[in-house]
């Protein structure tokens, strides 16, 4: 793996239950060793743009997959996915909306914006763990991300 | 030559009697002051010829009591018209008492002296003087008048300044050729002078007979100057006036313009004096009230006392009626039968004007009207969408809010069950399972219902649509997962039907679902889709033959989450029927159904309105 922080997944989560779940499901497929949570959109942009409380951190080193809620404080999901598809050195790397919102709005304006993947939350435990595994299996083994994303 | 003089001078006779006696006519039929002194006048002069022409026919001890009688008419002959000038411009208490003396003087100045009669007197010089004075007197009480009519005709309407300048003209020959003859002294005598003063005294009767009382071919010539002003007048009144007030006074202005009238007003509807001119209000209502529905000219007290002469014509509209008043000037003492017709036509058609105006007036408030309701639409509509937005902002926040806990209820519960089985007793596992259910149900609930209210918001996408397969695909949905069930369907040649097929198969859906759910008990199930036309209309129906339902019931059977069934007996949200209820309705179609208890349940739709028979049936 290119990235030297060795980071695989960057979970934006402002639900405290949601993420427990969440990584509860990663845990049941050996797919914690490497997630970072960050718990709203300014968080998140600050971890990606490495400002702040992450101004040591090296903006090439990006996570594999960067799961994004829409509905966050201080900044909201789709801004965040503004953000980092309208700049040169984080557009490619792969997002994915993880959100609760089925709303044909969120899902055009996300895909209008250059989401890779949008994924309503699954409300039963079962889809939702089986969910958690396809994703982290896709996102960390299957698909081959771009050369530029670890430059 | 003595002979044709005769004839002459009897022929001026009889036509100054003639027109004397059409004076008195014409004041014996209105009696105003005017007509009266200008009959007396007139009719003086026709007296004062006939004498003149009896003269010498008489005895001489009656020749000079005969010839002062005569000379007093003479004279009030030229006072009369001087009175009748003062009922058109007072002349002025002092000027009026002065000529009143000096004509008495005259005349008994002449009695005293004696005048000789005869066809050529021999004059004292005082005899010549009181005939000179006599003669002065009388020219000028009948030559200012004569000048003065001249000049005030100018302002009339043309049959009116014709007639006045006729009246003028006719007076001041007479007065020309009485001062020629008086000042001529002995060339006067002459036959030939003699004659041709005749025929001037001759050529004044027909002049003065105009301007008593033209013939209407001559008052038609004296008009065609002005039928061009009608027709402007007309034009006015039929087109370019925007509302009822500029209207009236626009065709106020034309009328007494056209008549020649100073004064007059229009009330319409009924007493509502619209226009009036140099006349006060009061004074307008007063006549108004005294006119009351009778047209015609009239004779009005004004409120001073005088007499004035009115003419009055109705103003009849589809829908009211009025009056259009005239009042005669000073110039216009005598209104002719020519003007009466001509002010009724106009009349008739500034009621046309009226009612057009009317109309004018009644769209513009309609469309005031309108314009308000369309505002008001238009406001009602922003408020809808307003609320509409609010709503989708709402359906947004259930969405994602609600679904968070219910995921968290689903997933710990779960998560407890594979991990921590071991550490929950028996009633712990029954309770959380519980717990795990209901969590389930509610989020099948608000899926449902996210569902049901995006079926509001969702654009329709008609189009023809072939039902049979529409049906056909439906039941394929529903019979999946029907292991263990005996189930008969029956798919009938539905019609081709304009519909969003996406929620057509929708309606199918949900009926198949509820008919294959109660008939359940059943052995066997039967189902049958079928269509008929009724009324022009395609009905389309889903039959079963499960338990039905209560049709007292069945007012609560299309709203979301009513149930005519409980929950554990036969599972369900609520939302089915009320799906197909909102999908039919936005088709612009109706949903009933028909049911007994046991006896299974019919549900029927249409797409496009209900038929009339049951529209009044539900």
């Amino acid at each position: 793996m290119a990235s030297s922080g060795g980071l695989e997944i960057l979970l934006v989560e402002d639900n405290a239950n949601d993420e427990m779940l969440t990584l509860h499901a990663f845990k049941k497929h050996n797919l914690t060793n490497r997630v970072h949570v960050v718990r709203d959109g300014a968080e998140a942009l600050e971890f990606v743009f490495c400002t702040g409380r992450y101004a040591e951190r090296h903006i090439g080193d990006l996570p594999k997959v960067i799961l994004l809620d829409i509905k966050l404080p201080l900044v909201d999901g789709l801004e965040v996915l503004r953000r980092i598809k309208g700049d040169p050195r984080t557009r490619t790397t792969p997002v994915v909306m993880l959100t609760s919102s089925r709303e044909e709005s969120d899902l055009v304006e996300s895909y209008r914006l250059g989401v890779n993947s949008y994924i309503v939350k699954p409300v039963d435990f079962e889809q939702f763990t089986e969910m958690a595994r396809a994703l982290g299996m896709y996102w960390l083994l299957l698909n081959k991300p771009s050369a530029n994303a670890a430059a | 030559m003595a002979a044709l003089l005769q004839v002459l001078q009897a022929a001026t006779a009889a036509g100054f009697v003639a027109i004397g006696a059409l004076a008195l006519k014409d004041w014996l039929g209105r009696r105003d002051p005017g007509r009266g002194y200008l009959a007396l006048a007139v009719g003086c002069l026709g007296i004062v010829s006939a004498m003149g022409r009896l003269t010498p026919e008489l005895p001489p001890s009656l020749g000079w009591a005969f010839s002062d009688l005569s000379l007093a008419i003479f004279l009030m002959s030229g006072l009369a018209l001087l009175l009748f000038r003062d009922t058109v411009i007072p002349l002025g208490r002092r000027v009026k008492t002065s000529a009143v003396a000096i004509t008495g003087v005259v005349a008994v100045a002449a009695a005293a002296v004696q005048l000789p009669s005869g066809t050529s007197p021999q004059y004292s010089p005082l005899q010549y003087g009181v005939v000179l004075a006599l003669v002065l007197v009388w020219c000028l009480s009948v030559g200012e008048p004569s000048v003065r009519m001249w000049l005030v005709a100018r302002h009339q309407p043309a049959v009116q300044q014709a007639r006045l300048r006729a009246l003028s003209v006719g007076y001041g020959g007479i007065v020309a050729i009485l001062l020629s003859a008086v000042f001529a002294g002995s060339a006067a005598t002459a036959p030939a002078v003699q004659l041709g003063f005749a025929l001037a005294a001759l050529a004044m009767v027909p002049v003065l007979y105009a301007g008593f009382a033209p013939p209407g071919w001559l008052r038609r010539v004296w008009r065609r100057r002005e039928e061009e002003l009608f027709q402007q007048a007309t034009r006015d009144l039929l087109i370019f006036s925007p509302d009822t007030t500029t209207l009236a006074t626009k065709a106020l202005e034309w009328a007494l313009r056209m008549a020649g009238a100073k004064q007059g007003f229009i009330a319409f509807p009924q007493a509502t004096i619209i226009a009036r001119q140099a006349i006060a209000a009061d004074e307008a209502a007063r006549f108004c009230a005294e006119i009351g529905n009778q047209a015609g000219i009239r004779l009005l007290r004004s409120g001073r006392g005088a007499t004035q002469t009115a003419i009055a014509s109705p103003l009849v509209t589809g829908k009211a009626t009025g009056m259009l008043v005239l009042l005669a000037g000073p110039f216009t003492p005598v209104f002719g039968a020519d003007e009466v017709s001509w002010i009724g036509q106009y009349a008739t058609l500034m009621a046309t004007g009226l009612e057009r105006v009317a109309l004018v007036e009644e769209m513009a408030g309609l469309n005031q009207e309108l314009a308000g309701t369309v505002g008001k639409i238009t406001a009602q509509k922003a408020e809808l969408e307003a609320a509409n937005r609010e709503l989708e902002a709402y359906s947004y926040t259930v969405s994602h809010d609600l679904r968070a806990p219910l995921r968290a209820i689903n997933g710990f519960t779960a998560i407890l069950f594979d991990e921590h089985a071991a550490e929950l007793s028996e009633a712990a596992k029954d309770y959380l399972g519980r717990v795990h259910e209901s969590g389930k149900h509610m989020g099948e609930l608000v899926d449902y219902l996210l569902a049901f209210s995006r079926l509001g918001r969702q654009p329709m996408r008609k189009q023809s649509v072939n039902t049979t397969e529409v049906a056909g695909n439906a039941w394929t949905q529903v019979s999946e997962g029907l292991e263990g069930r005996q189930v008969t369907i029956h798919i009938g040649d539905l019609p081709i039907c304009e519909s969003d097929p996406i929620l057509l198969e929708q309606v199918f859906v949900n009926l198949l679902s509820n008919a294959v759910k109660y008939s359940r008990p059943r052995e066997v199930a039967l189902i049958d889709v079928a269509a008929e036309v009724k009324a022009g209309q395609t009905i389309y129906s889903v039959r079963d033959n499960g338990v039905g339902f209560d049709m007292q019931y069945a007012d609560r059977l299309f709203r979301v989450f009513q149930r005519l069934h409980r929950a554990d007996e036969y599972e369900g949200t609520g939302v089915g029927l009320a799906t197909v209820h909102r999908i039919v309705e936005r088709h612009g179609g109706r949903v009933w159904a028909e049911a007994a208890p046991g006896k299974g349940a019919t549900f029927y739709f249409t797409l496009k309105g209900a038929p009339e028979w049951q529209a009044a049936a539900a």
